[in-house]
């Protein structure tokens, strides 16, 4: 009976043991943080010889077609700028300066496919920028004024900025997230 | 020494789940994903992606954009592209069945808004060895692509400045076209 208590509990801890370590490493390996803080992590999507199985599986595992790293650069965020998880319940300032790439979309996630009222999006078509240039969007549950992404699911929320690939390399420059209140 | 061996055993098998979990998993994962979303969709077809199918592969990206996929199978051979793409910003991304970029295309990069692409199976290692000479020209005109995987989707992005353009985009992109290479 011992023996085969001892069976069982070997293949539970391998199967177990390899499906949260797979987890655990799609998430850590696949992205390397961006800046500073280290909040906004970029994802590793290189095609070829180079590419990074980790960073691949984060997209496909949801049904999602992972952007060609050749084409865009992924940058994902679930923190804000004091380091606590973005919540739904929650206003955040998004600024930044200099986001000046060719086309870039800011959204926020989990989506929400039945929710047909999110505007979960928003892009550099369609932002309005300040006399400077600079760039602030809102994101909260209910409508502000000026630029604002709107949360399509409650609960914890991920940034998610995808950037074209033409300027990345002159140096981008990541935008902070500013919880306003709660 | 018999715990021993149980460890060792729970150790590999973790290794394998570990690994099929990243490199099989989320291909096997996302081709499901795709045929129940274009499952009345033959292959090598070139068609727009509806909205809902849209919002579910491509979150991050505004209702207003357009995606138009082909589905290709090269098993009965090559299967040709025909693009037309509105003026302005795109990209085209061959992907193989798994997610894997094959391929990439910018409106910037190639000067044009109307081309040919040609996908084909990569020649196997016994092919390289057994070509006669003239079999081993490349195409004088147009592009083309090699899959190592007989099955794949090439993905056509156009972004629009808000949904009202969208109708008008996707009027311009479903004049591409997908099919069989005629020769």
């Amino acid at each position: 009976m011992a023996r085969v208590s001892v069976k069982i509990f070997s293949v539970l801890c391998g199967v177990v043991g390899g499906w949260a370590s797979a987890l655990s490493f799609i998430d850590s390996v696949g992205s390397k943080p961006a800046d500073a803080a280290g909040n906004w992590r970029m994802w590793d999507l290189a095609a070829g010889t180079a590419s990074n199985p980790y960073g691949r599986a984060h997209f496909l595992m949801e049904g999602r077609v992972p952007p060609a790293q050749s084409l865009f650069q992924v940058y994902t965020n679930s923190l804000d700028d004091d380091g606590d998880s973005l919540s739904s319940g929650c206003v955040y300032k998004i600024a930044a300066n200099g986001l000046e790439s060719r086309w870039w979309s800011l959204s926020v996630g989990p989506l929400n496919s039945e929710d047909s009222g999110a505007s979960a999006a928003v892009t550099s078509d369609e932002v309005v920028r300040g006399p400077d240039s600079s760039l602030n969007v809102a994101m909260a549950r209910f409508p502000v004024a000026g630029n604002w992404i709107r949360p399509a699911a409650e609960g914890t929320l991920t940034l998610q900025l995808v950037v074209s690939n033409t300027d990345t390399e002159s140096g981008l420059k990541l935008p902070s997230v500013q919880r306003v209140s709660c | 020494m018999r715990n021993l061996y149980w460890v060792i055993a729970a150790a590999v098998l973790a290794i394998i789940v570990h690994i099929s979990m990243v490199l099989f998993a989320p291909g096997f994962l996302f081709e499901r994903n795709l045929n129940r979303m274009a499952s009345d969709v033959p292959d090598n077809t070139f068609f727009i992606l509806p909205g809902p199918a849209q919002t579910a592969i491509f979150p991050e990206y505004p209702g207003g954009t357009v995606f138009g996929l082909c589905r290709f199978n090269l098993t009965s051979g090559p299967v040709t592209l025909d693009a037309n793409l509105p003026d302005g910003i795109w990209t085209l991304t061959v992907y193989s069945r798994f997610g894997r970029t094959l391929y990439t295309v910018t409106d910037e990069q190639s000067g044009v808004d109307k081309f040919s692409l040609q996908l084909a199976m990569a020649p196997s290692i016994f092919d390289v060895f057994s070509l006669k000479e003239d079999e081993n020209e490349i195409e004088a005109s147009g592009w083309k692509v090699l899959s190592s995987d007989e099955r794949g989707f090439a993905v056509f992005w156009v972004p629009a400045l808000d949904r009202a353009m969208r109708e008008g985009l996707s009027e311009t992109l479903s004049k591409s076209s997908c099919g069989k290479a005629t020769s």
